[in-house]
């Protein structure tokens, strides 16, 4: 019996359906105090005064804090970013204050007795304003904040990252054609349904957090920096968590309920408001790319230049890290030995920005692939054509020189063709329909992950790790039928326990696709000692042969005898009994890769791990009278080493389909000087039932050597491409190039008229 | 003057009285002081649909549902689709099969939207079900699955 | 536990008849207003509108439910809701416009949305209801205590609320003998959300010929808004696309496009033609969605 590749359910399923799951929404803890926070309405501001003597003396009120009460600074990277204002104000939405109370209501009565003075500063609102000669700088101080690793930076700049390879300026000096383009794309909110909340208390020295997270280790450090405690005088506890896509990565109001629970002495609960999600959420950045290649008149590719603008919003966060991996995907997809790149991260006064499942290369995608389609149509060439000449194929090297092995372009190109023959999708066209490819390349984010395996007396296995289930089905579904497959027992016998950082070995968090690759591989090696631990006692047991044994049906079973057998219970039993109670652990890191050393400067990541291949095509139809856009077919060809659940790895690519198709089409978080417009579902539009095309979908397997039965990332990417297949399709449509997203009917029909 | 309505209201079949006062939202009062926390809470504005429920027979979002206006009316949260013991509903079923539960915080309020749809429309078409959910947001699963496991009650049921 | 009891303070009252109701509203003048369904007045605080410190609920009032149909006209209580409107009026027929317009909220808010409630809420540039209504000539009536009074729907839009006052009712009738109506609505996604602009139009036609014509834009201007130069382009012609695209362009002149976070003005001006299109290819449809 092997569960491996079979669509088990989700072990949380039933729960969920039943509405009995506890969320970070429905925890609550014996006398809760309601938490709220007094957020900045402007975007930039010097505060002058901050008076809570009055807010303290509405009753109810048990607790308040500001910057004051914070006894530790904190950042992922740079540590810009107080946990409440200090002193100043750099985005709407930013704490300044925060209040418990006895009731709801009496908590909002406290806010509005704060009295604050502010003064007024020039909004810096746009990267073009931040970057100005003489521009105000948002952080004046910058050069006095501590930043791990250190990054070039300067002013109103973040991080500078820098990749130069090979001998571009020949490049361009020796070629034929020049394409240049430039590319913009908008801010995008992962918009979990479920608003981030937690619940803190504070217990014998211990900060005990129960909150919707991605990675509890993740906001326990951040937690622990802000509270001035070790990592281990913070708790972190993970309740069912109602979506992420990236929002729930950072700490945020954790390390605040903290302080006011510690203060009231009493678990106090915060609860973002929809508009607080779109206030003060990380969503992904607001970027502007631009590319320019040389190539031959074949449709070699000389050299390769390219810049990025990425807005950071008013704090880093972890875009400083993020930034790093800008290079890998701009510079990529298309073979070259001669590249120079720079990627700019600003500080403007807006929400900082943060990850988005897919991060940067989202947009980054987008702008290659409508390049790719532009040198394809300025050479006068088969848009597939070009792609099938250049894309990296085995043995290439990506930017950073790294060489790329197991590389599947051309088998996730083939399903495609299968499915929708090039030659047929374009043959004929008719007015206003389009066809759009595009292709890209993906790493699995390999932070390392550690799982611990007990075997029960009963013959079921208990998996604790700190590896976070968010909903894709890594924890409910991967990594139970890994230890099935191993152990021989049934899903259903397998048992996770809920993410703890007091009790489970580190997890680099549910992001990146990890989750399966890295504590999938950590929980394939637990398994495999405690399988080892249950072949020494079960070949004592039958007086057999280790070698002949096998595991199957909870049991211990000599293979061509199967009546000599002995259960997992009895063999549980009688190891307990005699050498103490069975469990295995698994500790997991990716091994270092290999690249060209001092390529490459601002950026930690030099590398893909456990890359993937993807290849999306879009069929569109837009409406000339109203510029909307229609998707009549799409199509998915991924590349995920190895399925171990292959339905949940559709829902995965459904639903990062879908978030491409709002993040293509519609879904835009605009600023106004700094003010945030949409701020609720109302105008943050979030794709409906009525906006998913059907989907094709074919999985290609090609195997890594690192990841447990040559599985990679499968949840992360299938967002990446959508937006280049779709814009390519609108082109092709319109016969116009269209390079900023969202492809409102507003910009479509502005578009279509120009 | 007359009467405020006695504050009585039928809650998956069981007749409460309660003490709130009229324009608590009916999602708060069935989480908070029920605690019937099957019924999630995304917005408060209206627009998630992960606080559906339905009142008298029909779909109501509870986050902006005042409660008073559910007095003397019968009230079934997504706790009343199956026993706590008993087996899942066929769409309960449906949706654990084909894969359309990912986090799960949008469920409970597509189920019940659902349930109103196949009580009314017993054989809807695609088209009928998407429709249907215009007002249920599900950032996770892209709703194919939840379509697939609609049309399969339907035809299960035929 | 919970919330504050004080959060939510303001007074519901339950009336048992339309009387009562009536006089309670008149009792209260400026302090009350009527709810059906409540979700103007939920969302109130959320919009920063100002709020009421008593509510009477009517949706309950049988009287004020019931919708009667007679051919081209409908007598509608307050308290219709947009299902019943959905689920009730023949969306091929003469008064199609009105299920067309009922039918783009979501169920879960259809279900309790009145028609009254959309006529009275301010500003709601994107009221589906009160285009559809204005395109068929509705009249609304209305009570302060005893004192019934009828009144156009385009003057009652354009006056300020009355304090005190219950509206009871709509009668809306399409226009001629051979009337035909129908009501187009433009969404950037493809469900789920207000209309960026919306057109609700209804025309008697001799054989060919269009008699007379009402065409209603909504989310346009601050309010739903009646074209009626955009009637004089149709009228006398063949219905066609491009007398449609004509009326179109004739509205986007003379339409005051109002700036909203919905869409730009501009696109808001530039699909007119279109929206038109689309409404007589569903008219000519026989009110299936084109
Ligand atoms: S919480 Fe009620 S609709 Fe979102
Ligand atoms: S399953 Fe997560 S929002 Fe629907």
């Amino acid at each position: 019996m092997t569960a491996i590749g079979e669509s088990v359910p989700r072990q949380d399923a039933e729960a969920k359906l039943r509405g009995t799951a506890v969320y970070g929404i429905d925890y609550e803890e014996p006398h809760y105090l309601h938490g709220k926070i007094l957020r900045a309405t402007v975007p930039a501001a010097r505060i002058v005064r901050l008076d809570t003597s009055k807010a303290e003396q509405i009753p109810g009120v048990l607790a308040i804090v500001t910057a004051q009460d914070v006894p530790g600074r904190w950042g992922f990277a740079t540590v810009d970013q107080p946990l409440l204002a200090d002193g100043a104000i750099r985005y709407e939405g930013e704490p300044i204050a925060a209040v418990a109370a006895e009731t709801w209501n009496q908590a909002r009565a406290a806010l509005k007795a704060i009295e604050l003075g502010l003064e007024p500063l020039d909004v810096v609102g746009t990267m073009d304003e931040a970057l100005a000669p003489h521009a105000r700088l948002i952080h004046p101080d910058w050069e006095s904040y501590e930043m791990r690793p250190s990054f070039p930076r300067e002013g109103n700049v973040a991080t500078v990252v820098e990749l130069e390879r090979g001998d571009p300026d020949a490049g361009f000096a020796a070629a034929d054609v020049v394409v240049e383009g430039e590319y913009h794309a908008p801010r995008h909110h992962q918009a979990s349904i479920e608003p981030r909340v937690c619940t803190a208390r504070y217990e014998d020295g211990t900060y005990v957090i129960h909150t919707s997270t991605q990675v509890p280790f993740g906001v326990r450090d951040g937690a622990a920096g802000y509270l001035g405690v070790r990592p281990s005088d913070v708790r972190v506890i993970v309740p069912t968590v109602g979506g992420g896509f990236g929002g729930k990565l950072l700490p945020t109001l954790e390390p605040i309920a903290s302080l006011l629970a510690r203060k009231a002495n009493r678990p106090v609960k915060l609860v973002n408001t929809r508009k607080e999600e779109f206030l003060s959420g990380c969503p992904r950045e607001n970027a502007v790319i631009r590319i320019r290649t040389a190539l031959s008149k074949a449709g070699e590719i000389l050299a390769h230049e390219s810049e990025v603008l990425m807005d950071n919003g008013a704090y880093g966060g972890e875009q400083p890290f993020v930034a790093g991996l800008s290079p890998l995907i701009v510079c990529s997809n298309y073979r070259t030995d001669s590249i120079r790149h720079q990627t700019k991260l600003v500080y403007t006064n807006t929400p900082p920005t943060g990850p988005f499942r897919g991060v940067l290369a989202t947009y980054a995608v987008f702008a290659v692939e409508r390049h790719a389609d532009e040198i394809a149509k300025t050479l006068g060439m088969d848009r597939i054509e070009f792609r099938r000449q250049n894309l990296y194929r085995e043995g290439d090297k990506c930017a950073t020189g790294q060489v790329l092995e197991g590389v599947a372009f051309e088998e996730t190109l083939d399903r495609v063709e299968e499915l929708a023959p090039w030659k047929t999708m374009t043959g004929s066209k008719k007015p206003y329909r389009g066809v759009g490819v595009a292709c890209a390349i993906w790493n699995t984010n390999s932070a390392p992950g550690g799982s611990t395996i007990k075997l029960n007396e009963d013959g079921t296995a208990s998996l604790t790790t700190g590896a976070t289930e968010i909903g894709t089905g890594a924890i409910a579904q991967a990594l139970p039928q890994i230890v099935a497959a191993e152990l021989g027992v049934s899903v259903d016998d397998v048992f996770v326990s809920e993410p703890d950082t007091s009790v489970g070995l580190f997890d680099g968090g549910a992001q990146g696709g990890r989750t399966t690759y890295m504590a999938g591989t950590a929980t394939k090696k637990a398994a495999g000692e405690v399988r080892e631990q249950i072949l020494d006692v079960a070949a004592g047991l039958l007086e057999a042969d280790r070698g002949d044994l096998e595991l199957s049906d909870g049991a211990v079973l000599v293979t061509g005898a199967p009546d000599r057998k002995v259960s997992l219970s009895k063999v549980a039993r009688v190891a307990q009994a005699t050498d103490g109670p069975m469990v295995g652990s698994g500790s997991h890191a990716h091994p270092p890769i290999e690249f060209e050393s001092g390529c490459i400067s601002g950026s930690v990541i030099n590398g893909f791990t456990g890359a993937t291949y993807h290849t999306h095509l879009a069929e569109v139809e837009v409406d000339p009278d109203t510029g909307q856009v229609t998707i009549l077919r799409y199509v998915v060809a991924q590349d995920v080493g190895r399925a171990i659940n292959p339905q949940a790895i559709e829902g995965q690519i459904d639903g990062g389909v879908l978030q491409g198709i709002g993040y293509a089409l519609f879904e835009d978080l605009r600023l106004v000087d700094g003010v945030c417009v949409d701020w609720g579902f109302g105008t943050y539009r979030l794709p409906t039932a009525a906006d998913m095309p059907e989907i094709e979908i074919a999985l290609v397997e090609v195997p890594d050597p690192v990841g447990a039965y040559g599985v990679k990332g499968a949840a992360e990417a299938p967002i990446i491409p959508v937006a280049g297949a779709i814009a390519n399709a609108v082109a092709d449509a319109i016969g116009k190039p269209v390079n900023s997203i969202p492809l409102t009917p507003f910009a479509v029909l502005e578009a279509i008229h120009s | 003057m007359p009467d405020t309505k006695p504050a009585t209201l039928t809650i998956n079949g069981r007749e409460l009285e309660l003490d709130v006062p009229p324009f608590y939202p009916l999602a708060v009062v069935l989480r908070e002081e029920l605690g019937l926390t099957g019924t999630k809470t995304g917005c408060f504005e209206g627009r998630c649909g992960a606080c559906t429920v339905i009142v008298d027979g029909e779909t109501v979002v509870a986050c902006i549902y005042p409660v008073g206006l559910a007095y003397g009316k019968s009230v079934l949260t997504v706790e009343s689709l199956a026993e706590p013991t008993g087996p899942l509903s066929s769409l309960q079923q449906n949706f654990l099969e084909k894969g359309a539960v990912q986090c799960g915080v949008c469920t409970p309020g597509m189920l019940m939207t659902l349930t109103n749809l196949l009580e009314r429309t017993p054989q809807p078409s695609e088209d009928e079900v998407r429709d249907a959910l215009s007002g249920n947001l599900c950032r996770c699963t892209g709703y194919r699955k939840i379509i697939e496991a609609t049309l399969a009650t339907a035809e299960a049921a035929r | 536990m919970a919330r504050a009891k004080d959060a939510y303070v303001p007074e519901l009252i339950h009336p048992a008849s339309v009387d009562e109701a009536a006089a309670e509203l008149a009792r209260l003048g400026d302090e009350g207003e009527p709810i059906a369904g409540a979700t103007w007045v939920m969302l109130g605080p959320l919009h920063k509108r100002p709020t009421k410190m008593h509510y009477v609920a009517v949706a309950g009032l049988a009287e004020l439910r019931a919708l009667e149909l007679n051919g081209a006209t409908a007598t509608i209580g307050a308290a219709v809701t947009h299902s019943q409107l959905a689920d009730g009026i023949d969306g091929e027929g003469p008064l199609a416009a009105l299920a067309h317009a009922a039918v783009g909220t979501p169920r879960a808010i259809a279900n309790v949305a009145t028609v009254a409630g959309n006529i009275c809420a301010r500003p709601y540039p994107a009221a589906d209801i009160v285009a559809a209504l204005l395109a068929l000539d509705a009249q609304v009536d209305a009570r302060i205590g005893d004192d019934a009074s009828s009144v156009d729907l385009g003057e009652f839009m354009r006056g300020a609320p009355t304090p005190g006052s219950l509206v009871t009712r709509v009668r809306a009738t399409a226009i001629g003998q051979a009337a035909r109506s129908c009501y187009e609505r433009l969404t950037i996604r493809a469900s789920g959300e207000e209309a960026v602009a919306s057109v609700a139009l209804a025309v008697d036609v001799d054989g060919q010929t269009v008699r007379e014509a009402r065409v209603v834009f909504g989310a346009v201007e601050a309010q739903a808004r009646r074209c009626r130069e955009a009637e004089d382009a149709l009228i006398g012609d063949a219905l066609s696309a491009d007398s449609a695209a004509a009326a179109g362009r004739v509205a986007a002149e003379e339409l005051d496009v109002a700036e909203g976070p919905d869409a730009p003005v501009d696109y808001k001006r530039r699909v007119l033609p279109g929206l038109m299109k689309r409404a007589v290819a569903r008219l000519a449809a026989g009110g299936e969605d084109a």
